[in-house]
């Protein structure tokens, strides 16, 4: 009895035929080998032993005898069988379904590899190279795939990174020194110079660095070398595009201002002209003329520092007059008296998030940022003290925003009546950035007024959102199903905080959304305490 | 609406917003104009079309990528995080995973390859070679050489 295969699995129906014709060559091999080893205790038997032996049952006997002559039929088609085993076995790799992806897409697949954590960046390359002759040409021969440099401290360090810097070919390396993955590993050393050598001999084609140090001397030493070494070798070859520095717990550890680190970063910044700038734990940087190139700059939890105001940064974004996004995240600078008011102008900028800083950074954006393209917009601290006239006029200049976000709801009315001006929003963003515990928004929806953002359709909370904000939310989407002239919201995510929000209301609370025909997709996640975080999309229709 | 016609010659009548998921389809009908012409797919056949338009149907009111979105993807760190309706959707045996795999990448339809591209890379993660091998029906065709070298390295990749 036989089914023929459907025909989208003729391809497993060979490997099943390979596998069966493998498992019959076993078979046959195991009843051959069985039978000789039988054949010689027989022999022996017969000249030692007088005991009881089943090999004197005439029924066994007369199975060996029909077994004997059968022999040589059994090892032909033994023969004919490994023949078969081998034709198909040598085809496979050309059969197999994923070998017929075209090398692109299998490329594309090794580097999707998920990595764990306390793995080298690598190891699904190494992996996919480990496989067949296909995958492993194909993986040699893109340098792209190695193209990453980092130095944990294990025992073969040096000789993966040795690997990865021949192998990478002429691609740009993405270059990690510090110890985020000691840090993973459980170890505290820090990388050798010997592996910094290693790093530095691939000066030219370093494309992003990340330094996270909590040893200045070694962070400024592979600064400094990078610069000797590209100075050297004429700065123009440098590809170097994006620049990471982080002191890791460098606030909760009260960190003492580090000149020479400072004078590092700012030779590097003056001798390169740097794409992206993340600044992280760190004091603001020096302008330089080479942050012109500046695209992307992000400064996070810069340390309060009696030297460093408001107006250094007015001078570093001054100078960054092509920067297409800034990110200003827990920075903790001062107002002086003296310092200047006049607009800065930053034509290309499309994406600004000032968060969780101090009034003076937030009120000094507001008030002098001008940025006439400006799509996506984050704003808010902890506390609700975002709210003001100045962030009011921000927000009716910026009347191009398409993205809006705030980290905590205003409180000022002000500032809700100004979001008619905003007629392009599509997203609207509530809470994360640092607010964990609950966005408290029923206001700030109820405020919102009923003409305000005639193109918004989505809907993202990131932070807990409680019972109160829920109702807010439900008359939230069901006022824009009914006002004219705006469209109904079609995408909500929110994340649902335990402490705020019980099972029941969930339950309740998707019912809710199941019965909304508008509402075409809906995201669920669990805050809080309760076991593991569950995430679902509950519905897309 | 939008008509189809496979390599095996079956015909699919289709909303114009859904074929139009298929970037190949979409510049078509633009450089087409209004036409009642039936669209030929010689690559797709009719099983995997089938399973291709219930995934532009599901996904037709979401945003198009953008190229920005596109080249943004190439510097953002990449995720093979799977939405529960793709990780649902994506559950079909060997043959048609990467039939459809195909046929997103022919048709252009950059999410659907990044779905399937994703869920054969989680089935690769945490595998050994030889595990991937028979996952995949594939033959250990190295040298002895090359055998040795590959032990080598991934010792030193194990090694703690």
């Amino acid at each position: 009895m036989h089914t023929r295969p459907i025909p989208s699995l003729r391809s497993s129906a060979v490997f099943n035929l390979k596998d069966h014709v493998g498992t019959l060559l076993a078979a046959i091999q195991d009843v051959t080998s069985t039978f000789s080893s039988i054949l010689d205790d027989q022999h022996y038997n017969a000249t030692h032993s007088r005991s009881f032996n089943p090999y004197y049952d005439v029924h066994i006997q007369g199975a060996f005898s029909r077994l004997q002559t059968a022999l040589p039929s059994i090892f032909s088609i033994e023969a004919d069988m490994r023949a078969v085993f081998q034709t198909i076995n040598d085809r496979c790799n050309f059969i197999s379904p994923i070998n017929r992806l075209p090398d692109e897409i299998l490329l594309y697949i090794f580097k999707l590899i998920p990595v764990q954590q306390d793995q080298y960046r690598v190891s699904g390359t190494l992996l996919a190279s480990s496989v067949c002759g296909r995958w492993r040409a194909l993986a040699l021969g893109t340098g792209s795939l190695w193209a990453t440099l980092e130095f944990p401290t294990r025992a073969h360090t040096h000789q993966i990174a040795e690997l990865c810097l021949s192998r990478s070919l002429e691609s740009g390396l993405d270059v990690y020194l510090g110890r985020e993955r000691e840090k993973r590993c459980g170890k505290n050393s820090l990388p050798d110079l010997l592996s910094h050598s290693t790093a530095l001999r691939g000066a030219a084609r370093w494309r992003n660095l990340t330094i996270e140090y909590h040893d200045c001397d070694n962070a400024v030493a592979v600064i400094s070398q990078y610069v000797a070494a590209m100075e050297e070798s004429g700065m123009e070859k440098t590809c170097l595009q994006s620049l990471t520095v982080t002191a890791p717990d460098s606030l909760s550890a009260g960190i003492v201002r580090n000149q020479v680190l400072e004078q590092g970063l700012h030779d590097l910044a003056r001798a390169v002209p740097l794409g992206t700038l993340c600044l992280d734990g760190i004091f603001l940087p020096r302008a330089t003329p080479q942050f012109r190139h500046l695209a992307h700059l992000t400064l996070k939890n810069t340390p309060p520092d009696t030297d460093s105001s408001i107006s250094q940064l007015r001078c570093v974004l001054t100078a960054c007059t092509g920067l297409r996004s800034l990110v200003l995240e827990n920075v903790d600078l001062r107002r002086r008296d003296d310092d200047p008011r006049s607009p800065i102008f930053l034509p290309d900028l499309q994406t600004l998030s000032v968060t969780m800083s101090s009034k003076a950074v937030h009120a000094f954006i507001t008030t002098c940022i001008l940025a006439p393209n400006l799509q996506n917009l984050r704003i808010g601290t902890y506390n609700s003290d975002i709210a003001d006239d100045v962030t009011a006029q921000f927000l009716k200049r910026h009347t191009s925003i398409r993205v809006l976000g705030f980290t905590s709801p205003p409180a000022d009315l002000t500032l809700s009546a100004s979001l008619s001006a905003l007629p392009h929003v599509q997203t609207l963003m509530l809470g994360g950035v640092g607010n964990t515990m609950s966005f408290y928004g029923k206001d700030f929806l109820a405020d919102i007024p009923p003409h305000a953002f005639p193109e918004l359709h989505e809907v993202h909370i990131e932070t807990g959102i409680a019972l109160s904000d829920v109702e807010a939310l439900k008359e939230f989407i069901i006022s824009r199903s009914r006002t004219p002239g705006t469209s109904p919201i079609r995408t909500v995510s929110l994340i649902c905080n335990w402490k705020y929000v019980a099972p029941f209301d969930v339950e309740v609370l998707k019912a809710w959304f199941d019965e909304r025909t508008d509402v075409s997709s809906v995201h669920f996640e669990k805050l809080g305490n309760g076991g593991e975080g569950w995430k679902t999309a509950l519905k897309r229709l | 609406m939008v008509n189809l016609v496979t390599s095996d010659n079956e015909s699919f009548t289709v909303e114009k917003a859904v074929a139009s998921r298929s970037v190949l389809i979409k510049n078509m009908l633009e450089d087409v104009g209004e036409s009642d012409q039936p669209i030929p797919l010689p690559n797709v056949t009719a099983s995997v079309l089938k399973k291709v338009l219930e995934y532009c149907d599901h996904h037709k009111n979401e945003p198009m990528p953008t190229s920005e979105d596109l080249a943004a993807e190439d510097t953002r760190k990449r995720t093979t995080d799977i939405g529960e309706w793709d990780q649902k959707f994506i559950q079909v045996d060997q043959e048609m995973l990467f039939e459809i795999i195909l046929a997103a990448n022919y048709l252009d339809i950059k999410p659907l390859l990044d779905v399937g591209c994703k869920t054969v890379a989680n089935m690769i993660k945490g595998k050994t070679p030889e595990e991937i091998r028979k996952l995949f029906n594939i033959v250990n065709d190295f040298t002895p050489e090359e055998e040795a070298q590959i032990k080598k390295e991934n010792e030193w990749a194990e090694d703690r």
